[in-house]
């Protein structure tokens, strides 16, 4: 299945101002008739709908080879009256200002207190916008308990689809505890058949009592009713991070797991306790506490680890992500029928993607390679600058360079970092006298090519 | 529909008529220059256009071909039931002339005539038959039962002058019917050296300015010197005609005669799998497996000598080095037969019977030229429908021209199949003999005698076959060998990048690499390799290489490099397994191939041969000389072991390999090559190119590891085995568990 984020890219705001009573909602909605359940719906939805906020960040991007800004549309939760707000990180990501509708169309700006990419999540701040008569604080909403909900059970997903603002649709929950293979190691979904589009990322999902329980962050690509959502508790545990912190700091300690029990793989372990190590990373902190691949960890730190299935795996990674880094931790494994224990230090996690660099007049934009972001390249070079987009036309991709070009050294000079990168390019197009034309040594095919970069022509913008 | 149907039928109509009027478009033009004027044009139509009579030929398929292969015209009319119409002259109440239609008669199904003149109402065509051909002339004679109303017979008058001064009429076919024209020989003329003609429509009757009948003309193409007797109607009617009931008759003692020299020769192919076919089927026989692969071919063959045949099949590279098994058949015999050698210049090898020879080879003494209009048997045996069919059919000598590398060679008028013997009407002896022509390179001269198929074709003197025998040009590349020697390799040992202007710039050898055009860069040289050996460096600029006794290089230029980025982008982003696992498949390994264009080039050339390299060093141009050597094993060529019940194949790992995936060279594991679709492999998401590392505990350092593991594995019953692999890339693993 191919999920993808939920961002719009269009802004086509439509104002809509909407007054609702706000009414007590006692009954379960199972148990409803239809007139009550109407009552049902309409309370939740009057709960959230005025803290409901339409996200328009102006943000940038280096993809095509190009340092690009465009204003995209998203969509947010106010969470306290003070104006703190959620949003996902994809919708906000390389923001440089941020422009929010409220409810009842003012508009404000907001602030990045935090962003955390593992989980999709960021954190604003909106400014108070000026005052009309009646209106006091911000109007938020309140989490829910995302561990309580069940498949069934009514939900809302409220947003901007497309851009339009301030829209809301129903559906039920059709899995609480969903496993996405390759997205988001430290949580799982919440799938819901609530419809939503491009635009509702960073939204939130509504139960029948007016509780935010969780944040739309994918659709699918083919469409279908499937929405899925980071659910409220991890939403929770993470903005009290970023609230802190500006950020979630995470240990790492170089373990990939595997689930005993495995039905896409066909693969099954005897046993019912423990989880599987897959791998083990080179010079990671597991590694040198002596844990290998197809160890079963039993317990870290003291607690018990159950990987039986996939979908009990972002509870231990975010077991591991939290341990602490000043003291090492005891963990008990089995291998080859013996039980023993180690002894891992693990060590701060970092950045999961690198930076951007854009070399204008080279038509080209670079980017730090990262461990977790870029693995296959980090594979090869520890440290050092990628090539991640070439305009075309443009000098770059004249001399023949490619994406995902390592950049060894340019004119003799090597580059490890993005700040050599900046010093070197600054240095170069600065220079009005020299020749406009420089040698790159590139790491390609396991092979060191050289290339002459001629950068006299100026390509239009 | 209805609508899209009718409006169909419409155009092609149009386009019928379209074409007639462009057969009578040559004559108007003509008509410009010394044409009659319009009291003799008019006075030529009503004496003579009576004698144009239209001759329709209904056609139908036969032996499941249908007519027309290679005319589009000729395919319509016969889709569509209706007869080519043929402008033919009645020379009397009962004989026409028309040109050769240049069609099989197996394909014509009846002949009637349309006689001329007013038409009236009730008029019925006059059923005739197809009487037989001019053995000088490219014509054929059409008689009527009934006699044409209207025609008396014609007097042709001698004609000593060529046909400058002579008025044509023509019959075209239009919308009102048939349509007559006028006009006169010779809008221009050409020559070639060998001859001088003048262009005209074929099927004109040639009448002099005194308006007396002199001709016809049968071809579009009237030599001015030699030939006349083409088309000066007193020598054709006085002419030898050859009856077609009479050749019929003849075909059988000619096909008889034939048999020993053209023989069917069937060749068997080793099968691999993974090998896509490139063999040339153009009239021989190849049947392919399901995976497309041709595991055998069946074409025809001469016998030159006793014990040896030539077979008419061109090998490919992949293709000869499979070819396993021949053997020659001679009515229910079959007699094995070893593969000598594939010509270097013609799409045919050479073989040679084991232990038995065969009587009657052709004789191949005869050097004796052929002429212009000479009518020839041409014999074959067509084998592209997988049965032996024995052609014959009445062919002439219509020209000479300069054909591949400049030989002059005669034409012929029906474009013969490779395989072809010509033999002569009268005596039956063996003329001539049809090869495929090898062409070395597309923009190469075009011979001129070559099919739309794009064929070349020799017609050769058997003295030269001959020649051929003796001189045993070979191929050297074009060699069978056994499965393990298949995929061997001759490798110079560098990597390398092509040279680029900016780069040949930089380092000032602009115009050694003309312009960065060509030359290979060199980045890497292996340790132990013969360039390492030959003193290559990093930087060193590779411009061409040379054969030994081969007077030019070849200049080196590279082609498309590796795919490895398009990799990295497939495992770089989160794409979910199921589609990596295509996405892979399908891209192929990640990894640069040893197998380069270089290498190619000298593995083509061959072990133990030499080659003159020409590099630049520091700008100056070097030259050493290579002997050329098979490089280590690569993945391609490095032996695999596959596993139906889990529906895996592994490699072992080979220097590309491991260079890709850093390993050292004693880092266990084999190399994932292939996951079956729907495998229980394909279901545990084993991806290809994957590193297998363990298996069951057990590392495994190379493929019989895992085939003895798995022995192991099998001796359990079926669903009962279990077995644990650990899977590597780029330095993540994985566990899987399989139970089968």
């Amino acid at each position: 299945m191919n999920v993808q984020k939920l961002r719009s890219p269009a802004v086509a705001v439509t104002f809509l101002t909407l007054f609702v009573s706000p009414v007590s909602a006692a009954i379960p909605a199972e148990a409803a008739s239809t007139g009550d359940f109407r009552k049902i719906i309409e309370a939740a939805k009057s709960k959230v709908f005025p803290a409901l906020i339409y996200v328009a960040p102006l943000v940038e991007e280096f993809q095509s080879g190009k340092r690009e800004t465009h204003e995209q549309g998203g969509s947010g939760v106010i969470i306290s009256e003070d104006g703190y707000a959620v949003t996902n990180w994809h919708v906000v990501e390389k923001a440089i200002t941020i422009r929010v509708l409220l409810h009842d169309g003012r508009m404000t700006t907001a602030r990045k207190i935090g962003e955390d990419q593992e989980t999709d999540i960021a954190l604003l701040k909106l400014r108070e916008p000026k005052k009309i008569a009646g209106s006091t604080a911000f109007p938020w909403a309140e989490f829910g308990d995302s561990d309580r909900l069940t498949e069934g059970q009514f939900v809302m997903a409220m947003g901007a689809p497309w851009g339009l603002s301030r829209s809301v649709s129903l559906g039920i929950l059709s899995s609480t505890s969903r496993y996405l293979s390759g997205q988001s190691q430290y949580s799982l979904w919440l799938q819901s058949d609530a419809s939503i589009n491009p635009g509702n990322s960073g939204g939130p999902l509504v139960d029948t009592d007016g509780k935010v329980v969780g944040i739309n962050t994918l659709g699918t690509v083919s469409g279908g009713d499937m929405g899925f959502a980071v659910p409220s508790n991890t939403v929770v545990r993470i903005i009290n991070d970023l609230r802190e912190n500006g950020e979630v700091r995470r240990s790492w300690t170089g373990l990939h797991l595997q689930p005993l029990n495995d039905f896409d793989r066909n693969t099954f372990f005897e046993g019912d306790r423990g989880v599987l190590v897959a791998s083990v990373d080179k010079d990671s902190p597991a590694l040198k506490a002596g844990i290998r691949s197809g160890d079963l960890l039993l317990l870290v730190g003291g607690k018990e680890v159950n990987g039986l299935h996939h979908e009990n795996l972002p509870a231990i990674n975010t077991l591991l992500g939290d341990l602490p880094l000043d003291e090492p931790v005891k963990i008990r494994l089995i291998r080859e029928g013996k039980e023993m224990t180690v002894s891992l230090k693990p060590r701060p996690k970092g950045k999961v993607e690198g930076e951007d660099f854009e070399c204008k007049d080279w038509n080209m934009t670079v980017k730090a390679i990262n461990e977790f972001a870029t693995p296959t390249l980090y594979f090869y070079v520890k440290q050092g600058v990628y090539v991640q987009g070439i305009r075309r036309p443009g000098n770059a991709s004249d001399a023949g360079l490619r994406r995902f070009d390592i950049i060894l050294s340019i004119d003799g000079k090597e580059i490890k970092t993005l700040k050599d990168m900046d010093r070197i390019y600054q240095g170069i197009v600065s220079d009005e006298k020299r020749e406009r034309k420089i040698r790159l040594e590139v790491f390609r095919s396991g092979l060191r090519y050289q290339f002459i970069l001629d950068y006299s022509t100026r390509y239009k913008e | 529909m209805e609508a899209i149907i009718s409006l169909n039928r419409l155009f092609l109509r149009y386009c019928w008529i379209l074409l007639g009027w462009i057969a009578c478009g040559g004559l108007l033009a003509g008509s410009e220059s010394a044409g009659p004027g319009p009291q003799v044009a008019r006075k030529a139509m009503d004496q003579y256009g009576d004698h144009l009579v239209t001759v329709q030929v209904w056609l139908r398929s036969s032996e499941g071909e249908k007519p027309g292969s290679g005319s589009r015209w000729v395919r319509d009319e016969y889709e569509e039931k209706r007869p080519v119409l043929v402008a033919g002259l009645a020379v009397d109440p009962r004989t026409i002339w028309i040109p050769d239609l240049e069609l099989e008669r197996r394909f014509i199904s009846r002949v009637e005539v349309q006689a001329s003149g007013k038409p009236r109402a009730g008029q019925k065509p006059i059923p005739a038959t197809l009487l037989g051909t001019f053995l000088k002339t490219p014509g054929w004679m059409v008689k009527t039962g009934d006699p044409i109303p209207g025609i008396q017979p014609l007097q042709f008058i001698p004609w000593e002058k060529g046909p400058g001064d002579l008025i044509t009429l023509g019959a075209g076919f239009g919308r009102g019917g048939r349509i007559l024209s006028t006009g006169s020989v010779g809008g221009g003329y050409f020559g070639t050296g060998n001859s001088f003609w003048a262009q005209v429509a074929p099927g004109l009757f040639l009448v002099s300015r005194k308006l007396q009948p002199v001709g016809f003309t049968f071809t579009g193409k009237i030599g001015l010197e030699e030939a006349p007797d083409i088309w000066r109607g007193g020598e054709i009617a006085a002419g030898p005609v050859l009856e077609f009931s009479a050749f019929d008759r003849m075909k059988e003692a000619i096909t008889r005669k034939a048999a020993p020299w053209v023989l069917t020769v069937r060749g068997f192919f080793r099968s691999e799998e993974d090998l896509e076919d490139r063999m040339s089927r153009r009239y021989s026989y190849v049947r392919r497996r399901r995976d497309g692969s041709p595991n055998e071919f069946l074409a025809s063959g001469y016998l030159v000598t006793p014990n040896r045949i030539i077979v008419n099949h061109g090998l490919e590279r992949e293709n000869a080095m499979r070819l396993e098994r021949i053997e020659i058949r001679v009515g229910e015999k079959r007699h094995p037969a070893r593969f000598v050698g594939a010509y270097r210049r013609f799409r045919a090898f050479l073989v040679e019977l084991e232990g038995v020879t065969l009587p009657g080879p052709m004789d191949l003494s005869s050097a004796e030229p052929l002429r212009l209009s000479q009518p020839v048997i041409d014999v074959s045996a067509d084998h592209s429908t997988g049965r032996r069919r024995d052609r014959v059919g009445l062919n002439r000598i219509t020209d000479y021209v300069q054909a591949y590398r400049g030989v002059v060679e005669p034409a012929l008028q029906r474009f013969p199949r490779p395989g072809t013997l010509l033999l002569g009407v009268e005596d039956r002896k063996l003329l001539g003999v049809v090869l495929e022509v090898t062409r070395e390179s597309q923009d190469e001269y075009q011979s001129s005698f070559r099919s739309s198929t794009g064929v070349d074709l020799r017609v050769l003197l058997p003295a030269e076959i001959q020649e051929i025998l003796d001189r045993a040009e070979y191929d050297t590349r074009l060699t069978p060998c056994p499965a393990d020697r298949e995929k061997d390799m001759v490798w110079l040992g560098v990597d390398y990048q092509s040279i680029t202007r900016e780069l040949a710039r930089s380092q000032g050898v602009e115009i050694p690499t003309r312009g960065g055009e060509i030359g290979l860069m060199v980045l890497n040289v292996h340790a132990g390799s013969p360039a390492a050996r030959a003193g290559l460096a990093v930087g060193d600029v590779l411009l061409s290489i040379r054969e030994e006794e081969e007077p030019d290089p070849l200049e080196l230029r590279s082609r498309s490099e590796s795919r490895e980025s398009m990799f990295l982008e497939m495992m770089g982003e989160d794409v979910p397994d199921e589609m990596r696992m295509e996405m892979l498949a399908s891209a192929g390994p990640p990894w640069r191939s040893p197998r380069n264009f270089l290498n190619e080039r000298l593995t083509q050339i061959g072990v133990g041969r030499r080659v003159e390299l020409t590099y630049l060093r520091n700008g100056k141009e070097r030259k050493c000389w290579i002997d050329l050597v098979l490089g280590p094993p690569d993945f391609e060529s490095s032996p695999k072991y596959k596993s139906a019940g889990l529906g895996i194949t592994v490699k072992n790992l080979t220097h590309e390999v491991r260079a890709f995936y850093r390993l050292r060279e004693d880092s266990p594991g084999v190399v994932v090559a292939k996951v079956e679709r729907g495998s229980k492999a394909a279901i545990a998401k084993v991806l290809p190119y994957e590193i297998l590392v363990s298996a069951n505990g057990k590392v495994l350092h190379q493929i019989d590891d895992f085939r003895e593991l798995l022995g192991e594995v099998e001796k359990t019953a079926p669903g009962e085995r279990l077995l644990e692999l650990k899977l590597e890339r780029m330095g993540k693993s994985r566990i899987l568990r399989i139970r089968y």
